[in-house]
C-alpha cells in the first residue's frame, strides 16, 4: 500500500493534464448549475452601479483583451447587461489596451443593446483606444472630450446630433461610477483620476491578482471589487434576483463558466493533497529502508 | 567623453525635476494667495477684434450654451491641429484665438440668412461683424442658417484686445474684501473634504470656499510633456519592426536550420496591415470583415489558447511546489486550500449545512476574513517595502547616481 | 518624499565616508548569478535574459538592467553569449545598450551581436512563448526572469523548467511570486530587486542608498505604531486626533 501511495509523489504532468482537461470539460456537455455565494466586494460594486445620480453616465474602461477574456468578458457583460436593463447611459474606452479592446467591448455592447432595446449614442458611447498612461487618466479626468475627439466610429465627440450622450459627459464629476476591466486594473486609476471627486472606483479583475486589491478595499480607495469569473456569475445572480424576467441571461457566460472552473480547482486540489500523501508514503518506506539496512 | 555625460545628466535631473514639482506644487504660489468665502463676483470680459472689424465684446458669465468659450489651435497627439479650450488666463491682450458660442438649435431665421435667428431656446441670436455661423457637427462655415440646423456661433482668428479678469467681494475674517483677478490668476474652489480643483469665476457661487493667487502653469504644461512619451513609443514600434526585419531577413539569406518560419513572419506582417487598414471600414464591407476574422477568429482564439495553457501549468506547478516540508509550509498550503475552496460554489455547498449562526465558519466567510485581514497586513508591508525600494531606485536615476547599466 | 529623499542621501553620505559600516544581508538569488554564469560556461550554451513585460518607464525594469548588466560583465569573462527577448520594441536599444557598454567594460566588445537582443512581439503571451521555445530551442543552460511580469510568468518559467535550465527569477508584482517559486531555482523578491544593482555592484553609493531606504522603513513603522496608538486611545474619526486627520485624503 505504502508503495502505490509513494507513487503519488512523482505524477507524471501528463495524467495532471488530462484529469484537468476531463474534469473542465464534462460542465460542457453536462449542463450543471451551483449555488451561489454573493461576496461583499462584489455586492458593493452592484450597489454603486445600482445606484446612478441624476445627470451623471457610468464610465467603463475596458482593458481587457483576447488573453484575458476568460476572466474579464462575462464581468463586462454582466456590467453593461446591468446598465442596460436600468437604461443607465455609459461610456466605454480603453486606455493602453490592446488594439483589439474596443471592438470587442463593442461586440458585447450591441449584442446587449439588442436585447434591452438601447441605442448606440443615446445609451452608451464607445470612445476607443488612447495612450499615454498615467498621465492620460488624469487626463480623462479632466476633460474627457480632450482626450477622445472622435468616439470609436470616427464620429466627432462634440458632434451632439449623433452624440447626445456626451453633451453631458465633461470630467470625472460627471460620472457616477467608474469601471476598470482588466486583468490586472491599474491602480494609477486610483491617484491620478482625480481622487478629489470621490467617484467611486470599482475594478473588475481576474482571480489572481484580486489579493493584492484587497488593502485598498479596505482603505475605502476602491469601493468595490467583481473578482474573475466568479464574481461574474454572483453579478449575474443579483441581476436575476433583482430584475427578474426583465434580466435577459441567455449567451452571458459567467455562471457557465464558473462551474468548469469550480471542477478545475477541485482537481488541484486533489492532486495538491495526493502529492503530499505521496511525500509522506515515500519518507516512510525511505526511513523503512534504513532500518532494515 | 564628459561633456555629453554632463548633459544627460543636467537633461535628467530637470526632466524630473519638473515633475516633481507639478505633482508637490499647488496650481497657485502658496505665499502669493488669498482664500475667502465668496460674497459675490464681478464676471471676467474681454473684447476680440477680427481685421478691420470693430471690437466684440464678451461676457464670461454663466449663459448655459452661450457661454463664449476661447479656443487656441493646438496640436493633438496625431499631429493633427485642432482647437482646444482655454482658460481666460492662458490667453491675454494681443493672443489670437476662435471665440465661440453655442450650440444652438434654429427655430425660424429671422430677416436675410445672415441676419438674425430664434434659437429653441427662445432666444434671438444676430451675427456682430467679423462672426459667422458654424454648423456644429462639421464645424464648417454656414452661409444660410436654417431651421433645424445646429450652430455655432464663432468669431475666427480673433484678436483678443482688452480683458478683464473680473473681480469677487470675498469674506474674510468677518470683512468684506474686493479682491480684483490679475491677468494669470488661478481660482481654485476649495471643499471641506478636498483639495481643491480650478474652477473659472462665474462657476463660484456665494458660499463657496475660493483661493485666488497667480498660476505656477506646471499644471497647463502637463499634458505636452506627456506626449513626449507617446513620441518616443510610437518611434520606438519602428525601431521594434526594423528589428525584426532585419533578423528574418537575414534568416532568408543565410538559410539555416528552420529559416522558411521567417516567411510566416513577413505574410503574419502583410496579413496584420491588411486587416489594421479595414478596422474602420464600415460593417459589411469586405475589408471589414476580414479585419473582423483576423481580429475575432484568429488573433483571439490564438490569444485565448495560449492563456489557457496556464491553466495546465498552474497545475502541474502547483502540483510540484505545495508539499509539506515545515510548520510554515503546512501553514500556508492550509490557507491557500481554504482560499481555493471558498472562492468556488463548492466552499459554500460544503460548509452552509452549518446554518446561519455559525456563517462564521462558512469555507467562503473565512476564505474572505484571510484574504481582507492577514493578506491585506501582508500586502500593506510590502507596498511599503516597494515603494521605499522604487523611490530609492529612481533617485539613484534621476540623480544619475546608478551606474551599474552605463558599464562603469 | 523630502523626509525619504533626505534620509537616503544622508546615508548615501555616511556609506562614502565608511563603506564598510553598511551591511546588506545575503540574497541567496544574486549569490547564485555566478552558479548560473558558470552552468552555462560548462555547458557552453547561452544564457537568456529576460527584463519583463514592461518598459524603461517602469522601476522594475531600471532595477532589471542593472542585473543584465552585471550578467553580461560576468559571462564576458568566460565567453558566454545572452539572448535578450523582450516584448517593448523600445527595449531594443536600451538593452542593446546595456549589453554593448558592459561587453566593452569587460574587455570583450566583439562579444556583441545586436541580433542577440530580440524583440518578439508586443503581445507579452506570444513573447512568453517565444522566449520558451528559444529556450528549448538553444538549449539555454541558464535563464534569467527579471522585471515587471503579468500574467505570462508562469508561461516563461515553466517553459524553461520543460527545458531543464537553472532560472533565477526577480519581480515586485506580488502575485508572480508563487508562479516563480513554483517554478525556478531562485527567486528575488519584491524590494530585494531594486536592492540588486548596489548588491552586486557593491558601490558605497549605491549601499547607502538601500539602506537610507530600510532606515525609511523604520520610519513608516514608527508612523504605523504611533497612528495605531492614537486611533486606539481616540477611536477611528474623532476629531480630536489630529495625527489621523493629516493622513486621511
Amino acid at each position: 500500500m505504502l508503495k502505490f501511495l509513494a507513487r503519488l509523489d512523482v505524477v507524471p504532468r501528463r495524467t495532471i493534464y488530462i484529469f484537468l482537461l476531463i474534469a473542465a470539460g464534462i460542465p460542457f456537455l453536462v449542463p450543471i448549475r451551483l449555488p451561489m455565494y454573493i461576496w461583499k466586494e462584489t455586492r458593493s460594486a452592484f450597489d454603486a452601479t445600482q445606484v446612478v445620480q441624476p445627470n451623471k453616465v457610468v464610465a467603463i474602461c475596458s482593458n481587457w483583451d483576447p488573453g484575458s477574456q476568460g476572466e474579464n468578458w462575462p464581468q463586462y457583460e454582466a456590467i453593461v447587461a446591468q446598465c442596460m436593463v436600468n437604461h443607465t447611459p455609459f461610456i466605454v474606452f480603453s486606455v493602453d489596451s490592446d488594439p483589439v479592446s474596443p471592438q470587442l467591448a463593442e461586440t458585447v455592447n450591441e449584442r446587449e443593446a439588442k436585447k434591452y432595446g438601447c441605442v448606440y449614442g443615446r445609451d452608451w458611447v464607445n470612445l476607443g483606444l488612447t495612450r499615454g498612461a498615467p498621465l492620460t487618466m488624469g487626463a480623462i479626468g479632466r476633460s474627457v472630450k480632450s482626450v477622445f475627439q472622435h468616439d470609436y466610429r470616427q464620429i466627432p465627440t462634440q458632434n451632439y446630433e449623433k452624440l447626445p450622450l456626451m453633451r453631458r459627459v465633461r470630467d470625472v464629476r460627471d460620472f457616477s461610477c467608474f469601471w476598470v476591466v482588466q486583468y490586472q486594473p491599474d491602480l494609477n486609476w486610483v491617484v491620478f483620476l482625480d481622487p478629489n471627486s470621490r467617484v467611486p472606483i470599482l475594478f473588475a479583475c481576474a482571480g489572481i491578482g484580486s489579493s493584492g486589491y484587497y488593502p485598498y478595499l479596505s482603505s475605502g480607495q476602491l469601493k468595490g471589487m467583481v473578482v474573475g469569473t466568479r464574481g461574474a456569475a454572483e453579478y449575474e445572480v443579483m441581476l436575476r434576483d433583482k430584475f427578474g424576467k426583465r434580466f435577459d441571461d441567455r449567451e452571458l457566460r459567467g455562471q457557465k463558466l464558473v462551474v468548469p472552473l469550480a471542477f478545475g480547482n477541485l482537481v488541484i486540489i486533489v492532486f495538491i493533497i495526493a502529492g503530499n500523501i505521496g511525500t509522506i508514503a515515500r519518507r516512510r518506506l525511505e526511513a523503512q529502508a534504513k532500518v532494515f539496512r | 567623453m564628459k561633456s555629453p555625460r554632463a548633459i544627460t545628466i543636467g537633461v535628467t535631473f530637470i526632466a524630473g525635476l519638473y515633475f516633481i514639482l507639478d505633482f508637490i506644487v499647488p496650481p497657485t504660489l502658496p505665499g502669493a494667495s488669498i482664500r475667502g468665502v465668496v460674497a459675490s463676483t464681478v464676471p471676467a470680459s474681454f473684447t476680440a477684434k477680427s481685421g478691420d472689424f470693430p471690437a466684440i465684446p464678451y461676457q464670461l458669465s454663466d449663459q448655459g450654451n452661450m457661454r463664449p468659450q476661447i479656443l487656441v489651435a493646438q496640436r493633438d497627439v496625431l499631429g493633427k491641429p485642432k482647437l482646444a479650450s482655454t482658460p481666460l488666463r492662458q490667453v491675454g491682450p494681443g493672443s489670437t484665438a476662435t471665440i465661440r458660442l453655442g450650440p444652438f438649435e434654429v427655430q425660424r431665421v429671422v430677416g436675410g440668412p445672415t441676419d438674425s435667428v430664434v434659437g429653441a431656446d427662445g432666444i434671438w441670436h444676430s451675427l456682430k461683424p467679423g462672426q459667422t455661423w458654424v454648423d456644429s457637427a462639421t464645424t464648417f462655415p454656414v452661409t444660410n442658417a436654417k431651421p433645424g440646423m445646429t450652430l455655432y456661433i464663432e468669431q475666427p482668428n480673433a484678436k483678443i484686445d482688452q480683458v478683464d479678469p473680473g473681480s469677487a467681494v470675498l469674506l474674510i475674517g468677518g470683512k468684506r474684501i474686493n479682491h480684483r483677478l490679475g491677468a494669470h490668476t488661478v481660482a481654485i474652489k476649495l471643499s471641506r473634504y478636498t483639495a481643491g480643483s480650478e474652477v473659472q469665476l462665474d462657476e463660484l457661487k456665494a458660499g463657496d470656499t475660493v483661493q485666488f493667487g497667480p498660476a505656477t502653469t506646471f499644471a497647463d504644461n502637463r499634458d505636452t510633456a506627456a506626449q513626449f512619451n507617446l513620441v518616443i513609443t510610437t518611434m520606438a514600434f519602428g525601431i521594434g519592426i526594423l528589428s525584426l526585419g532585419m533578423v528574418h531577413s537575414r534568416q532568408l539569406i543565410k538559410r539555416p536550420k528552420g529559416w522558411y518560419t521567417s516567411i510566416f513572419f513577413f505574410a503574419a506582417i502583410v496579413l496584420g496591415i491588411a486587416a489594421g487598414l479595414g478596422k474602420y471600414e464600415d460593417p459589411g464591407t469586405s475589408s471589414r470583415a476580414f479585419s473582423d476574422f483576423m481580429v475575432m477568429r484568429v488573433i483571439a482564439a490564438v490569444s485565448s489558447a495560449v492563456f489557457s495553457l496556464l491553466a495546465f501549468y498552474m497545475a502541474a506547478a502547483a502540483y510540484r511546489a505545495f508539499r509539506i516540508r515545515n510548520g510554515e509550509a503546512a501553514l500556508m498550503m492550509g490557507s491557500a486550500l481554504i482560499v481555493m475552496l471558498g472562492q468556488t460554489p463548492f466552499g459554500s455547498y460544503l460548509t452552509s449545512w452549518m446554518g446561519e449562526r455559525f456563517s462564521a465558519f462558512w469555507l467562503p466567510n473565512i476564505a474572505a476574513w484571510i484574504l481582507r485581514v492577514p493578506n491585506t497586513a501582508m500586502f500593506r508591508g510590502l507596498i511599503f517595502g516597494i515603494m521605499l525600494g522604487a523611490f530609492a531606485t529612481a533617485l539613484r536615476y534621476w540623480l544619475s547616481m546608478e551606474r551599474t547599466t552605463s558599464g562603469e | 518624499m523630502i523626509l525619504f529623499s533626505g534620509l537616503i542621501l544622508w546615508k548615501i553620505a555616511v556609506a562614502k565616508r565608511n563603506p564598510e559600516k553598511v551591511f546588506i544581508r545575503r540574497i541567496a538569488g544574486l549569490n547564485a548569478i555566478d552558479e548560473a554564469v558558470g552552468r552555462a560556461a560548462e555547458l557552453g550554451t547561452p544564457i537568456l535574459f529576460n527584463p519583463g513585460t514592461d518598459d524603461f518607464t517602469s522601476i522594475q525594469t531600471l532595477a532589471a538592467l542593472g542585473v543584465l548588466a552585471h550578467v553580461a560583465k560576468r559571462s564576458a569573462v568566460y565567453g558566454i553569449s545572452i539572448i535578450v527577448t523582450t516584448c517593448k520594441p523600445i527595449m531594443v536599444p536600451i538593452c542593446e545598450d546595456v549589453l554593448r557598454s558592459a561587453y566593452e567594460a569587460a574587455g570583450r566588445p566583439e562579444l556583441f551581436h545586436a541580433s542577440d537582443v530580440r524583440f518578439i512581439s508586443t503581445q507579452s503571451d506570444l513573447t512568453a512563448l517565444g522566449t520558451a521555445a528559444l529556450m528549448v530551442d538553444r538549449r539555454v543552460a541558464s535563464s534569467f526572469l527579471f522585471g515587471a511580469y503579468d500574467y505570462t510568468s508562469l508561461l516563461v518559467s515553466e517553459g524553461g523548467q520543460l527545458a531543464g535550465c537553472m532560472q533565477i527569477a526577480g519581480t515586485a508584482d506580488y502575485y508572480q511570486i508563487p508562479f516563480f517559486i513554483a517554478s525556478c531555482d531562485y527567486i528575488v523578491m519584491v524590494e530585494e530587486l531594486f536592492a540588486c544593482s548596489s548588491y552586486l555592484s557593491r558601490q558605497p553609493v549605491m549601499l547607502g542608498s538601500v539602506a537610507g531606504q530600510d532606515f525609511g522603513k523604520l520610519v513608516l513603522l514608527g508612523l504605523i505604531g504611533v497612528g495605531v496608538l492614537l486611533s486606539t486611545i481616540y477611536g477611528l474619526g474623532n476629531p480630536v486626533n489630529g495625527f489621523e486627520r493629516v493622513f486621511t485624503f
